[in-house]
């Protein structure tokens, strides 16, 4: 069985997962995440520091 | 390289642990060490304050009983604010205070690396707040 984290903490199973995929689906996966992240910031933003405007568009 | 999962901490109560199971079924989540083995978690997994490390068809995605060294949903619930993410749908999120007190206590490298970044993002936003 491999181990799920290295001493220094890193979950190993998220890398070897990522590893798995191929370059595109790896793009595809950080897009999905950059796109996430950036709705959230703006939605936070907004409950916050009241800050009403809208979010970048997704970069694809 | 860049890895993200999203990290869920769930109160261990019988009937909440049943509708994770239901929603872990629902995400086809299989435990991530061996996808090819299409693991499932069941209830005593859920139960255990231990840290299900699982793929479900929109990523990954742990599921943990506790964080740090022995924080529980019950201990985290007055540190955690709520955050309307869709019309309707609204989600408990863990405070950066907690959050970077977490990291201190695991003290592993990985948890390390980002502290500066986390308390200097603390610093900002109270300085907005103000």
């Amino acid at each position: 069985m491999l181990s799920e984290y290295s001493e220094d903490g890193v979950d190993l199973t998220l890398i070897r997962w990522m590893l798995s995929l191929t370059p595109g689906e790896r793009l595809a996966v950080l897009q999905d995440q950059v796109d996430s992240l950036l709705t959230l910031r703006a939605k936070f933003e907004s409950q916050v520091f009241g800050n009403t405007e809208s979010p970048d568009p997704p970069s694809r | 390289m860049t890895t993200f999962d999203l990290d869920v901490v769930h109160a261990r109560d019988h009937a909440n642990i049943a509708r994770l199971l239901a929603a872990l079924e629902e995400l086809a989540a299989v435990y991530r060490a061996q996808p090819e083995r299409q693991l499932r978690p069941g209830h005593s997994h859920l139960a255990s304050p231990g840290r299900q490390l699982l793929l479900t068809r929109f990523g990954p995605l742990d599921v943990l009983g506790m964080i740090g060294t022995s924080r529980t949903w019950e201990d985290l619930r007055g540190h955690a604010r709520t955050m309307e993410i869709e019309p309707g749908i609204v989600v408990t999120v863990l405070d950066l205070e907690t959050l970077i007190a977490v990291k201190e206590e695991l003290g592993f490298p990985k948890d390390a690396a980002v502290l500066p970044l986390l308390r200097q993002a603390l610093k900002e936003r109270s300085e907005r707040l103000r």
